[in-house]
């Protein structure tokens, strides 16, 4: 043990010096160079995980290119998000050029568009649908045209835009187009209603008519609107699946009536007409199930 | 080198020597990438000394130091593909080799057990020791072991990132900003750990150094 009294005290920064003459000999760097050459050559020989090869140049790649990605992805973040939000003055706006590429074809088709029933029993959902938004209630009557001379399963409608330029038929039948959408934007909240907005939008501008022009042995479909009280039926105000169930229900009704037509004289129809129109959603549910028509069973109806 | 990385290695690189060194590291290391492997140990005769130091001093185990010096060329070879000049070579290889380092020390945190390299008395050594003391033959050797196994006593009590400040600053030489670029700090911070370490050692080896 050294006598620290005999020592005389230099600074901190040259006793660290010395830690610089801390230095191994020179026979050491030869075995240090062949160790290390073993070494080297088992890296190179060592199969190395995917994760150390691939991910590392991955992410180099992707590094040089962050720019680029996340510019594109403030753009497309941007145009989802003008596109959500859009006015509905702006829909009408898309709808009025949806309008005038469908008055042109409606030129070129000799003023009538043929719509299949299909197309129709697509329809009749989305105006279905309408009670939950504007409190009004459509109600499909079914009634048998008694034509012989068309057997066709197709409804023609008349495209009558230049005559419809206030609220159409189409508007009128479904008051809520008129004032859900131009009045009051903030009620279209879901998003699902902003979807098919256009469509209804463009349905109600191309003012096509609800009531058929039957010139054959079809069915015509009257869609009627009126003005419902506060206090609405459960179904009316379901959406989605409820209101296509109703459409498929009428066609049903529909359906039956066709089949008892030709013995049916005319006073029996306007009896059941009556009859189909005074008939609740409920109860004209509750009639069809019990008969089994929305089975698929019998097309007989009788009260 | 792209004139992006140039500035910015510039402006890590103190003096013009490093400058000129950092441009023929590149150079080298350009060749390597192109697929001339082989000059890969120029850069390992270049540089094995000084890293190994650096992990000699930070480990004060000189079989380990052996050990991670390889590990840390090694790791350097395999990943120079993407080096990409955007600081220097050997920061960069400093910055290999203070993390296998700094982890090695973590993982085996409650052994230690150092190893000491010979101190080489002569040139610089030589006179501070004659400034410490007298004595000659037989003591003086015993004085400059004692004198050594105190040093590393004391360096071992700092954590691993003061001794790493201390080691890089005092022994190897690198600037402020260097060190902060291979800890990947900021320079206060390399300067406040460097102040508190030398607090600290001057506490502990008060006995050789005067306030």
């Amino acid at each position: 043990m050294a006598d620290h009294s005999e020592i005389r005290k230099v600074s901190l920064e040259e006793v660290l010096r010395l830690k610089r003459l801390e230095r191994p000999e020179p026979q050491f760097w030869d075995r240090f160079d062949k160790e290390l050459r073993e070494k080297q050559l088992a890296a190179i020989m060592a199969k190395r995980p995917w994760w150390q090869m691939d991910l590392g140049r991955i992410m180099t790649g992707l590094a040089r290119a962050r720019v680029p990605v996340g510019a594109a992805a403030v753009l497309t973040l941007t145009f989802l998000v003008i596109r959500e939000n859009r006015r509905p003055d702006e829909v009408d706006q898309g709808a009025a050029t949806s309008n005038e590429v469908l008055a042109a074809a409606s030129v070129v088709n000799g003023d009538q568009v043929t719509v299949s029933r299909d197309i129709d029993s697509m329809q009749a959902p989305m105006s279905s649908a309408m009670p939950v938004e504007s409190h009004a209630v459509s109600s499909v009557v079914a009634s048998v045209s008694a034509t012989p001379d068309a057997q066709s399963t197709e409804t023609t409608y008349a495209a009558k835009g230049d005559e419809h330029a206030g609220p159409s038929a189409v508007g009128a039948l479904s008051p809520w187009v008129g004032t859900s959408i131009d009045d009051t934007s903030s009620r279209l909240a879901s998003s699902g209603v902003r979807s098919f907005a256009p469509t209804l939008m463009d349905l109600r501008d191309t003012g096509l008519e609800a009531v058929p022009q039957a010139r054959g042995r079809g069915i015509q479909l009257a869609t009627l609107a009126t003005e419902s009280s506060a206090n609405e039926e459960p179904l009316a105000k379901l959406a989605g699946p409820a209101n296509s169930q109703r459409a498929r229900l009428a066609s049903y009704v529909a359906a039956a009536f066709k089949s008892d037509g030709e013995r049916s004289s005319m006073a029996e129809q306007r009896i059941r007409e009556r009859a189909i129109s005074r008939l609740s959603n409920d109860e004209l549910y509750s009639s069809v199930s019990r008969i089994g028509l929305a089975a698929g069973g019998g097309l007989r109806l009788t009260f | 080198m792209n004139p992006l990385a140039k500035a910015l290695n510039k402006t890590l690189v103190a003096s013009p020597e490093r400058q000129q060194e950092a441009d023929t590291d590149w150079a080298i290391v350009r060749r390597v990438q192109e697929g001339n492997v082989g000059d890969f140990d120029t850069l390992i005769r270049k540089y094995r000394e000084r890293v190994y130091a650096i992990i000699y001093n930070m480990t004060s185990n000189r079989e380990d130091a052996a050990d991670l010096t390889q590990d840390a060329f090694i790791k350097a070879f395999q990943s120079i593909h993407r080096f990409q000049g955007q600081s220097s070579f050997f920061t960069w290889l400093y910055r290999i080799a203070v993390n296998g380092s700094l982890s090695h020390l973590r993982r085996n945190k409650l052994r230690t057990f150092f190893s000491f390299e010979k101190i080489h008395d002569e040139e610089k050594g030589h006179e501070i020791i004659s400034q410490l003391t007298d004595k000659t033959g037989g003591d003086r050797e015993l004085f400059v072991k004692e004198l050594q196994e105190k040093l590393n006593e004391a360096l071992q009590k700092l954590s691993i990132k003061h001794r790493t400040v201390v080691t890089l600053f005092e022994i190897d030489g690198l600037s402020h900003e260097e060190i902060a670029d291979v800890m990947n700090c900021s320079v206060g911070t390399v300067r406040s750990r460097l102040h508190y370490a030398k607090q600290l050692l001057q506490s502990e080896l008060q006995a050789y150094v005067r306030s």
